[in-house]
């Protein structure tokens, strides 16, 4: 009669996790001015709200997103990443008989539980994932409501602007809670 | 009475099919069936079907559009008329090659069968001197004809196979769903249809590319598998970017006609109906995007064609191209091209993620 083992496999799985999600959007400026103008009216008013200029983009990062924003074209990209390091650990075992061909049943099993290891391993950047693709959504409203008031400010600019080219401003009402502007001009 | 083989009697009834002469029930167990192809056919048989050919296609064109006195762009002027009257019938004339014949005899012969890509990438029978021909016009029709009626039974994908049929541009144009439900790899071939003679069978069917287009795009809104709507658009937006460029280069815009006709109809239900149903899981936000902007390839050159009417607008009498710039901005307001434009963008805003 053979003898019967028990074999216990232990394995520890160490990854770096990444996660990164982005999305773009275009904002809407009407050509009151010529763009070139529109554009160095935007970038001012998006420098008011705390966006550094780098490159040909505006940049800005809150609550681990940045924010840019291309002047020029009206492109806004939103990016969020992340990264973790995690450790996963698991154990196996399996009864084994003398002669059946313990070191084969050894390396079977061991693969078996770096392939489960690969898989928790996996459900936990999917997790990343998912946690970046949430913070993004939750950042992408707030951040479309504020680029929204930034370019009714930046068309407010511009109609100030094309008003003063026309003739002399008479008077001049803004409410900036509703977002409309009065334009009394003397031609 | 001319008298014919089994073998010819089933070839005559399968091409009358393609034709719509016979209905498909007749010919489905023809095509299923498998029949040891004879050396040659007879030259009563060759006669029929060249004369089959001949009356059968010609009525197919007038039927299908052909028929409808529209203008179009024949040279620097614009034409008016039904397609006979826009072009001359003698320059009409299609062209049949052996490519066409030998299409025949295998359908005939051999019941076609789908092979993964993988595995084999032609159907059996098919040569490599099929491959390497560059098929005529009329044969072209008659493997358009072919497909369609075969393509709603158990051969369609198997015929997507067959050389001619993989890269044919007016196949891939007008079934980019079937292409891509068979995850074939084609490149969209336009070369031979914008020559004279395949404009005017791009005139014709105008209205069978609308009406396709919008079947596509409604079925869209049914659509609930990410994957599926992923390769159906970007199989639709490889057709139509490669289209819009042939056209382009060959001063046809106006065969564009048939995508302001397909939007007038595909934009007027609710603007919140697309991808009602669409099921995107836990997708990250980019790819998401990537999948609705593949869905909505068809918007997205829709909008780019306001170009045209743009550089349409800027073209002077005494400047080249300003018939066609005419045909043009003229199609662009009968159809209402900036409220098309208007309501697509609408679409894809809401759409963008």
């Amino acid at each position: 009669m053979s003898r019967a083992y028990r074999i216990r496999i232990r394995e520890t799985l160490k990854r770096v996790l990444r996660a990164e999600d982005h999305v773009s959007t275009q904002l809407e400026l009407l050509e009151i001015l010529p763009a070139d103008e529109m554009a160095a009216l935007l970038a001012a008013e998006l420098e008011s709200r705390g966006f550094k200029q780098k490159g040909k983009v505006l940049v800005r990062t809150s609550a681990g997103v940045q924010v840019a924003v291309d002047a020029a074209s009206g492109t806004v990209t939103l990016q969020a990443e992340a990264e973790e390091q995690v450790q996963v650990a698991g154990e196996k075992a399996a009864r084994v008989y003398e002669g059946t061909g313990v070191g084969q049943q050894r390396q079977r099993l061991r693969e078996e539980l770096r392939k489960d290891l690969e898989a928790e391993a996996q459900q936990k950047a999917q997790q990343l994932r998912q946690q970046v693709t949430q913070r993004l959504e939750s950042e992408l409203a707030e951040v479309q409501a504020e680029l929204g008031q930034a370019v009714n400010r930046t068309t407010a600019a511009a109609l100030k602007h094309k008003a003063a080219q026309l003739g002399k401003i008479k008077e001049l009402t803004e409410d900036l809670q509703t977002g409309s502007l009065t334009i009394v001009l003397e031609v | 009475m001319t008298g014919v083989t089994r073998f010819e009697s089933n070839l005559l009834t399968i091409l009358r099919c393609f034709l719509r002469r016979v209905p498909l029930e007749q010919a489905l167990p023809l095509v299923a069936r498998e029949l040891p192809a004879p050396p040659c056919l007879s030259s009563a048989a060759v006669r029929l079907v060249q004369d089959s050919l001949a009356k059968g296609t010609a009525l197919v064109l007038a039927r299908d559009g052909g028929w409808r006195r529209e203008r179009f762009l024949r040279g620097d002027r614009i034409a008016d008329g039904r397609l006979w009257e826009r072009t001359p019938p003698a320059a009409l004339g299609l062209t049949f090659s052996r490519q066409a014949m030998e299409f025949l005899i295998w359908i005939t012969a051999h019941r076609p069968v789908f092979r993964p890509p993988a595995v084999r990438k032609r159907p059996a029978g098919a040569n490599r001197k099929q491959a390497a021909a560059v098929p005529e016009l009329g044969d072209r029709l008659l493997f358009f004809l072919a497909y369609e009626a075969l393509r709603n039974t158990e051969y369609s994908t198997a015929l997507l196979q067959y050389p001619a049929f993989a890269n044919d541009g007016l196949l891939c144009l007008a079934f980019p769903d079937d292409f891509a439900a068979a995850r074939i790899d084609a490149t969209p071939q336009f070369g031979r249809w914008l020559l004279r003679d395949g404009t005017c069978l791009l005139e014709a069917f105008q209205s069978r590319l609308a009406d396709r287009w919008v079947e596509i795009e409604r079925q869209k809104h049914d659509i609930n598998d990410w994957q599926q709507l992923d390769a159906l658009g970007q199989f639709q937006d490889r057709a139509l970017t490669r289209f819009l460029s042939a056209i382009d280069g060959a001063g046809r815009r106006d065969l564009a006609r048939f995508m302001l006709t397909a939007a007038a109809s595909i934009l007027r239900g609710p603007a919140d109906r697309w991808f009602e149903k669409l099921n995107m899981g836990e997708r990250r936000l980019a790819d998401r995007a990537e999948t609705y902007r593949a869905g909505l390839c068809f918007l997205h050159r829709l909008v780019e064609l306001e170009g045209w009417e743009r550089e349409a607008r800027t073209i002077g009498y005494l400047d080249e191209g300003y018939v066609a710039s005419q045909l043009w901005k003229s199609d662009w307001e009968r159809l209402d091209g900036d409220e098309l434009c208007r309501a697509a963008r609408e679409i894809i805003g809401r759409s963008r993620y």
